[in-house]
């Protein structure tokens, strides 16, 4: 398989003392593994180390980690990535000399999600939903009546029906024809049957008719309401403004101003009905979400959750370089950097009070919540604030790791060099490198930089935010509540189910099936993963779900790209950081590095993906740079 | 039969219209026309068939004397009608939702299912696209790697599987 050979000897050396390897003394031929515990992956390189202390590679293997990161469970993932390695080479675990584990970088991070503001309708006021088929079109104003109500219903007054799932649509057609016959005003129905059309279609004079209201039990009789349905390819104008509502309804200003949140929950839809309600109630208040203590080296300051991430980050920004971050207890980020802390002290075996939250990254987001004492299953898009903490200690106990792997393979293991160094010698063996460089390792749980000088210097920095926030941002803004759809959304590309036999992809491609696909997917948005089509069942478009995984991937990767490049550059300066190359599994996403190379272009950053070996592409740089550190530092 | 757009519904001669008269509803609510033929009867199959081939919107219906009821697609071969209905399956709220599929697959529109996930016949239930060997010849080896003893030669499996591993 890979022989390695030419592209790494030269250059691993190269980086500080390549004249020392001739100089060295002659060993036995032996066979090396670096190994690479990450959040989510593990990763193995092997190596043959010749009498020169010549570095050949042999082959390299990736499977999931199993536990979390720096644990004792970490050893069925890192032997059975050994395994996976050694298979091809026909070598048994007894052939190895050394095992070189990573001494991972004790971060862990974590992600929440903390809403910050809401909007309570009380004595449920408005029913803004999509049915696929309303009836009629236009405005109706009146007052809310029950069928059975109209034969003694006064004249000269305009009414609403509304209509429960028991009456048929012939009926109830036949009876609005007759109570207009009579000269009964009804200038527009609410109805829980999928009968829109159908009634529309038997009606002497067309009214505009809103379907399927779930809850039609719940609508209040005898009250001022106003149906409007708008044309085919339309939205709904007068609803969705709060002035128009205002001047059906006679609101005064203040009355206008509690309006707001439901006329914004109207926008974009076809069909809609608001009911003024006496008692009714909309309030949109903002969530205590608990406040931040950002303790910086020179500087301490404070920060409300519920300002938004903008406000965050930038005294964040101005308390840099950041110590500590603490979190109000009680609170609900309280609660969230408590459960950071006691997950990395348990794994750490530190006490909690010696473990801190070092760094954050806040993101503005919008969650669809649901409206309390809802008619249609309507929802508002509430305002939060996605945080992602990071927590650092001392060291993880990757020696125990060791010992563990040591004892059930019989082959001695070592715990090598700092991650973030490693990374930079394994960026190195891509093919047109060479310091200084920057490396960004684009993760599932954290954001890393390192810098390279000339002379050798390494410089790194870790991050909050980076994967798993995109997955989190994603779920939230889309309003799934299945992580793992999420994830397949984060991770491929969309299409458009648009016949039986073929699918149109975002970028506009389309695709022929010999064989007619699943009627189930006829219609729908599909995830195109590496197994086949996944169906999207989410009542959302095309659109809205690129924007938001492009949105969400931008709010992350791009913002901590330039953050973490800023704390490594040469005086803080991007400018001065002539290549970056990209490592890390978030670097094989379909457009993650483009995005991140967009963003450095505009520094004039040269910026690429790497190529591990010239053969590994951004993957197995951790593994490569411990075995590459390991024979150098022999040969010194 | 003129050639304006509309799904066409061939029925066998013995058949009322009030029979299936939910399947019509179901296509007037959605918006969509269909016109309505009296043919000899024959394989409703094939007359759902011969329906989709003959109408502007490539949707066809075709009505059993005993009450099958039938939806086709000129997409679709003969064999392998998208829903059917038997004398023993056909209520109301199904006859109602084959007509509104009708209707949905002239629109593109996502199908309507019932709680049972209704008939489904013929058409291959697998979330695979069957698209080609190489696919397949992946997915082995992909399970290959899960069972344990992956063959690493391939490099582009352990990208694949990193791909679908972290990130």
């Amino acid at each position: 398989m890979k022989s390695g050979v030419g592209c790494v000897e030269n250059k691993s050396v190269s980086v500080e003392k390549a004249q020392e390897i001739d100089l060295m003394e002659p060993t036995v031929m032996a066979y090396i593994a670096g190994v690479d515990v990450g959040n989510n992956t593990t990763e193995v390189a092997i190596a043959e180390v010749n009498q020169q202390g010549k570095v050949s590679f042999l082959s390299s293997a990736i499977v999931r980690t199993v536990g979390i990161k720096g644990t004792i469970q970490n050893a069925i993932g890192v032997i059975f990535a050994l395994d996976t390695a050694l298979k091809p080479l026909a070598l048994q675990r007894k052939h190895l000399s050394l095992i070189l584990l990573n001494e991972a970088t004790p971060v862990i991070g974590d992600v929440a999600m903390e809403t910050i503001t809401e909007t309570i309708i009380t004595e449920s006021a408005m029913i803004g939903h999509n049915p696929s088929t309303p009836g009629g079109q236009g405005l109706g104003v009146g007052t809310t009546i029950a069928l059975d109500s109209l034969a003694s219903a006064v004249r000269g007054q305009k009414w609403i029906l509304v209509m429960p799932e028991t009456v048929d649509f012939r009926e109830a057609a036949a009876r609005i024809n007759e109570f207009m016959a009579e000269g009964k005003e009804i200038v527009g129905a609410i109805i829980r049957n999928d009968d829109g059309v159908l009634i529309h279609n038997r009606l002497l004079r067309p009214i505009p008719i809103v379907d399927e209201v779930e809850h039609i039990d719940r609508v209040p009789l005898g009250m001022p309401a106003a149906v409007e349905v708008a044309p085919p390819g339309r939205t709904i104008e007068k609803l969705s403004n709060p002035y128009d509502i205002a001047t059906i309804f006679n609101l005064d200003s203040e009355e206008t101003r509690r309006i707001v949140p439901v006329a914004r929950a109207l926008m974009g839809i076809r069909s809609a009905v608001v009911i003024k309600t006496p008692k009714g109630d909309i309030q949109e208040r903002r969530i205590p979400a608990g406040k931040l203590v950002l303790i910086g080296k020179n500087q301490k300051a404070q920060v409300q959750v519920e300002e938004g991430a903008e406000a965050i980050m930038a005294r964040t920004e101005e308390i840099s370089p950041l110590v500590e971050i603490q979190a109000e207890p009680g609170t609900n980020v309280g609660g969230m950097f408590e459960q950071v802390r006691k997950v990395m002290a348990e794994l750490t075996d530190q006490p909690v009070q010696q473990i801190s939250v070092r760094d954050i990254l806040a993101v503005d987001t919008f969650k669809p919540q649901r409206v309390l004492g809802a008619l249609a299953g309507e929802y508002t898009l509430g305002n939060a604030v996605g945080l992602a903490a990071m927590v650092e200690t001392h060291k993880l106990p990757m020696q125990r790791l060791a010992s563990k792997i040591e004892d059930e393979i019989l082959v001695s293991c070592a715990v090598g060099g700092v991650e973030a160094e490693m990374a930079v010698r394994g960026a190195l063996t891509t093919p047109g490198t060479s310091p200084p460089l920057a490396i960004l390792d684009l993760g599932g749980g954290s954001t890393d930089a390192a810098l390279i000088s000339e002379d050798g210097m390494i410089q790194s920095i870790h991050l909050a935010g980076a994967g798993e926030m995109v997955t989190l941002l994603i779920d939230t803004e889309l309003g799934l509540e299945d992580k793992e759809l999420s994830e397949d959304i984060k991770r491929y590309p969309l299409a458009r189910v648009e016949s039986l036999l073929h699918i149109r992809h975002e970028d506009g491609s389309v695709q022929f099936f010999e064989k007619a696909l699943d009627p189930k997917f006829f219609g729908r948005l599909a995830i195109v993963t590496d197994t086949g089509l996944l169906p999207l069942d989410a009542k959302v478009t095309l659109e809205q779900v690129i924007a938001v995984r492009r949105q969400a991937k931008r709010k992350v990767f791009v913002s901590n790209a330039l953050r973490a490049l800023k704390r490594v550059a040469p005086a803080g300066n991007i400018r001065l950081i002539h290549f970056v190359v990209l490592v890390g599994g978030s670097a094989l996403d379909f457009e993650i590095p483009k995005m991140v190379t967009d963003a450095l272009s505009e520094y004039g950053v040269v910026t690429g993906r790497a190529n591990v070996r010239g053969t590994e592409g951004p993957r197995n740089a951790v593994a490569t740079g411990l075995i590459l550190a390991h024979e150098e530092k022999r040969a010194a | 039969m003129n050639r304006h757009p509309a799904v066409w519904i061939f029925k066998a001669r013995s058949v009322l219209t009030d029979s299936f008269q939910p399947v019509l509803w179901g296509l007037e609510e959605e918006g969509i026309p269909f016109e309505i033929r009296e043919v000899s009867n024959g394989p409703i199959v094939d007359l759902a068939k011969q329906a989709a081939d003959g109408s502007p919107l490539n949707v066809g219906i075709g009505i059993g004397g005993s009450g099958e009821v039938i939806l086709h697609h000129h997409d679709l071969p003969s064999e392998t009608p998208l829903f059917s209905l038997t004398t023993k399956t056909r209520q109301p709220v199904r006859l109602r939702h084959l007509g509104m599929n009708a209707a949905r697959l002239v629109k593109g529109q996502p199908l309507v299912f019932g709680s049972d996930g209704a008939s489904l016949a013929g058409v291959d239930n697998s979330l695979r696209n069957p698209q080609d060997e190489s696919e397949e010849l992946i997915n082995l080896i992909l399970d290959e790697i899960l069972k344990g003893y992956a063959d690493l030669s391939n490099d582009d499996c352990a990208i694949r599987k990193c791909q679908s591993g972290e990130l």
